[in-house]
């Protein structure tokens, strides 16, 4: 595996935070991800659009006053995002071995 | 945040962000093991004096309603649900602990129900159930303190 192999969705250092807390979560809430991940509500409602549109994650939100809106990732999100850091690992693992040789 | 091109800063944070749903939650109140422990009490009187009466699903309803309330609230609060997959190494222990001393709960309490009397049995229940959630909360708080310390 090599860089080509990276999500380019997935790659943002924000959208691979967010991938990552929803990939080990059954779902996370949008106040979560904001406080967790210090990302601002403008900024995270632009990542969750572009991961949304990817086919990455599906948003649901509760009725009544004060709706919170709860994401979880798709079976293509999962797959994706395995894809993705297993690329990572391997790079990591590449350079480690080329470091030592 | 790492830059985009960073592999290891990368694989770091993806640690660190995998971690959050086991790490990152309010404190357990302290009522939530009693609470438990009287739950599964009256749902072992329920089996134990109302099997085969009208009352009985009555009261399996009642008790199985309170449950899913219970975890949408507390759901709600946490503002997330980890899915068990990729647990940080940390928590397997916490987790070893859960299942195995559910398996000596189980047991304890059949073995009650086939020897003691009936009231012994549930009191047997509520203080076991009570007792091993108390364990379980400080062996789980252990483990997000050391991935909280580890991924700092």
């Amino acid at each position: 595996m090599t860089l080509a192999d990276l999500d380019a969705v997935i790659h943002a250092p924000k959208r691979l935070a967010i991938m990552s807390v929803l990939a080990s979560s059954t779902s996370s809430d949008f106040g979560f991800l904001r406080e967790h991940l210090s990302i601002s509500d403008s900024d995270l409602s632009k990542q969750m659009s572009a991961l949304q549109q990817a086919g990455y994650v599906s948003a649901t939100k509760s009725r009544g006053r004060g709706g919170v809106t709860s994401y979880s990732i798709s079976r293509k999100g999962s797959a994706a995002y395995r894809r993705h850091v297993a690329a990572l690992r391997e790079i990591v693992g590449e350079s480690s071995a080329a470091q030592r040789i | 945040m790492e830059s985009p091109t960073d592999p290891v800063g990368a694989l770091r944070e993806h640690e660190r962000a995998a971690a959050l749903p086991y790490t990152e939650y309010p404190p357990t109140p302290a009522w939530y093991p009693p609470a438990v422990g009287a739950w599964a009490a009256l749902f072992l009187a329920c089996f134990l004096y109302l099997f085969r009466e009208p009352a009985f699903l009555f009261c399996m309803a009642g008790l199985l309603a309170l449950e899913g309330g219970f975890f949408t609230w507390y759901r709600r609060k946490r503002g997330t649900m980890p899915s068990l997959r990729q647990a940080p190494r940390e928590f397997n222990h916490a987790f070893r602990l859960y299942f195995g001393g559910l398996a000596v709960v189980l047991t304890v309490v059949a073995a009650a129900v086939l020897m003691l009397p009936r009231p012994v049995a549930v009191l047997t229940c509520l203080v076991l159930v009570t007792l091993g959630l108390t364990a379980y909360e400080r062996v789980y708080r252990r483990a997000a303190d050391a991935t909280r310390a580890r991924l700092r």
